[in-house]
């Protein structure tokens, strides 16, 4: 059935929004404005305050920023610098002072008192260094060689001159050498216009100890043979 | 519009806007996370840069003490090879010490380039010298090379000891040496050394004085103090001395080479008086160079006399050395110094020196040794007639090689005395050569008794009264 009203408008009743719809509507604007309300509270609270700080931070690193170009330049400076003196430190570590060496083994030879306890005399003497730049590890890091003569019949006088050399009281020659090898000798053609007419050849064989052991820094450890010794 | 497109609506349009602001606020969210990121990472650069910076002090420090120590460290280990400044050093080096250089040649050393860690750092340059010397000059050589302000190693040499032969032929041992001498440049890596401006230097550099002392000293290189041979002999000539040698009181061989080597030296002295005499400015001057000439020379000469007359040098280099360095370069000065003074005659302190050195040897019963001195300045003692006061020293000087002469004729005349006979005031008697002599009686055809004495007897001999001793 169709229902008709034909009441003037002033007289006709609202038409109502419905409640549900009203409800409806309201629930959206709560809900779209809780989340307007929280993007506002990030955007101008939360975001704001961290962007202040990093600004704050920023400036403070910007001011640190010339001191640490400063600090690394410095560095850098004494990288270089510092590089020709560690080279130095390097080349000079390894080198012997062979004025003092063969002076000391000058004192050695004098030291013989001219035949009470030897008396020496050479043919000639080799020294030969390796460079120890390569290689700290190797076995030789250098060897003197010298062709000795003892002026004495008496044989012994090869080991008191070794003997001598070997012997800290007396001479630092042990700072720069292992010890001496082992003593022997040949009997030269007695000479009977010289006196003393007889002599005995004998090699001097020398090794040179690491820079480390000669400069002092590292004491060389004692040979497994040694050790069994004592354990003995 | 019905109600179901208005539902509809209402619905569609509330989850578009609930949407976008969900989008939005997950977007800030993500920010705001980034931003937290960004802030972390500040602080902890601002951390790390505060504790960087906190040792900046002593990094100025470390490098002003680089700077300052910096020019030490480039003359030990300089940027160039300076290989003519080198050989330079070298020669200065020889002279000083007398070695004899034959050959110098660098070696090449691209295959010793520094290697590991170091590479590159550095340049090896290295020289090969081969010279002359006795032990003792080469290590002064070398002390000195060890010692140059470059540093400079020596990481090998050979010598091989003179012959006994070539020793006793030329005086002086001539060991054959090769050694090689090495040195280093430094190679600076690229992009090297931009100094950097450090505020206020000058006050911080004042206020580190102790410390760059202390490095300065660190840098400086290890040396050794030479000192000579020290009375020690030279290890590399046979010590060995002739065995014919009979006098037990001989002098050792290195004695004799010490009293050589200190004849040498007085004779060195005596030529730097007379080249000091040739350049004197002034006449005082000369005189007085010439004074301490006169002197050096009469007691060298003294001196040699004696050593040859006591033939204490047997050992034959030493023999060698003596004639070559001592006997023959006095007797060229003697004679340059005879030449020079050809018109003026020997000065008063020569003919003081002179007089005093005979009397000395007179008294000692040296009387050819005073002869000796009285013929080295007798050929000048006549151009001295025109001035007095050294005329007079001449006459005495004179009259006490007269002496000596008379004194060492007296010595050689064989008496052979014994027994006499003195009774009261009978004269006197004494038997000569197996005769009986008495006052007045000759004796061969020089002498004359004089008087006799218990134990002694006077002659005349040559008009001067000598008494002999039985």
């Amino acid at each position: 059935m169709i229902t008709i009203n034909l009441l003037p408008d002033e007289f006709r009743k609202r038409a109502k929004t419905p409640a549900r719809m009203v409800a409806a509507v309201a629930v959206a604007v709560i809900a779209n404005g809780a989340l307007f309300s929280w993007w506002c509270y990030l955007h101008f609270g939360v975001r704001a305050n961290v962007d202040t700080t990093r600004s704050v931070l920023q400036l403070d690193m910007d001011g640190l920023k010339p001191q640490v170009t400063y600090h690394e330049s410095l560095q850098k400076e004494i990288t270089t610098r510092s590089a020709r003196e560690t080279a130095l430190a390097d080349i000079t570590s390894n080198r012997i002072l062979w004025t003092k060496v063969v002076d000391e083994l000058v004192d050695v030879v004098h030291a013989g008192r001219e035949g009470i306890e030897h008396y020496v005399w050479f043919d000639d003497i080799n020294v030969k260094m390796e460079d120890a730049g390569a290689n700290r590890r190797r076995s030789s890091f250098g060897t003197l060689k010298a062709g000795g003569h003892s002026g004495s019949t008496e044989y012994e006088q090869v080991a008191n001159f070794l003997g001598d050399i070997a012997d800290v009281g007396l001479s630092p020659l042990m700072k720069t050498f292992e010890l001496p090898a082992d003593p022997q000798g040949k009997r030269n053609e007695p000479d009977v216009d010289l006196i003393p007419s007889v002599n005995w050849s004998f090699p001097l064989d020398l090794e040179l100890k690491s820079p480390d052991e000669r400069n002092g820094v590292v004491k060389k450890a004692e040979k497994p043979a040694a050790k069994k010794e004592a354990a003995k | 519009m019905s109600e179901k497109k208005i539902w509809t609506g209402i619905i569609a349009g509330s989850v578009v806007i609930a949407g976008s602001f969900a989008f939005m606020v997950h977007t800030e969210k993500g920010k705001i996370r980034e931003t937290h990121a960004a802030v972390d990472s500040l602080r902890t650069e601002i951390d790390k840069s505060r504790t960087t910076i906190r040792t900046t002090p002593d990094l100025e420090r470390e490098v002003i003490v680089l700077r300052e120590i910096a020019e030490r460290i480039k003359e030990v280990l300089p940027d160039t090879k300076d290989l003519n400044d080198l050989i330079r050093n070298f020669q200065d080096y020889s002279r000083e010490t007398g070695v004899r250089p034959s050959s110098f040649k660098p070696k090449d050393t691209a295959k010793d380039r520094g290697r590991g860690k170091l590479a590159s750092a550095f340049e090896k340059v290295a020289y090969t010298l081969t010279l002359e010397a006795d032990l003792f000059q080469f290590l002064d050589f070398v002390n000195k090379i060890e010692t140059h302000r470059r540093f400079m190693s020596i990481n090998s040499f050979k010598l091989d000891a003179t012959s006994r032969r070539k020793l006793e032929s030329e005086g002086f041992a001539s060991h054959k040496i090769q050694m090689e001498v090495e040195t280093y440049k430094y190679v600076p890596k690229a992009g090297d050394t931009q100094e950097v401006k450090i505020e206020g230097y000058d006050r911080k550099r004042d206020l580190l004085a102790g410390e760059i002392n202390r490095r300065r000293q660190a840098v400086s290189l290890a040396s050794y103090t030479y000192r000579g041979p020290r009375g020690r002999r030279d290890p590399f000539i046979d010590p060995r001395v002739p065995s014919k040698v009979t006098d037990p009181n001989a002098w050792t061989v290195q004695r004799q080479m010490d009293e050589v080597d200190e004849l040498v030296r007085r004779l060195d002295e005596a030529t730097k008086y007379w080249d000091s005499s040739k350049k004197a400015a002034s006449v005082l001057d000369r005189m007085v160079q010439r004074s301490e000439l006169e002197k050096t020379l009469a007691l060298l000469q003294e001196d040699l006399r004696r050593i040859e007359g006591e033939k204490k040098i047997n050992y034959k280099p030493a023999e060698k050395r003596l004639t070559l360095n001592v006997v023959e370069p006095l007797a060229a000065l003697r004679s340059e110094l005879e030449a020079s003074r050809a018109i003026a005659g020997p000065s008063r302190e020569a003919l003081e020196q002179v007089g005093a050195a005979m009397e000395r040897h007179i008294l000692a019963g040296e009387y050819d040794a005073a002869l000796d001195s009285y013929k080295a300045i007798e050929s000048g003692l006549g151009l001295i007639h025109l001035d007095p006061p050294r005329e007079e020293l001449a006459e005495w000087i004179r009259q006490l090689a007269f002496d000596a002469g008379t004194l060492r004729d007296f010595g050689k005349i064989k008496l052979t005395i014994y027994g006499y006979v003195i009774i009261g005031e009978n004269p006197p008697v004494v038997m000569i050569n197996g005769r009986t002599r008495s006052i007045g009686d000759p004796v061969g055809t020089e002498l004359i008794v004089e008087a006799i004495r218990p134990s002694e007897v006077d002659f005349i001999y040559h008009g001067v009264v000598l008494t002999r001793h039985y």
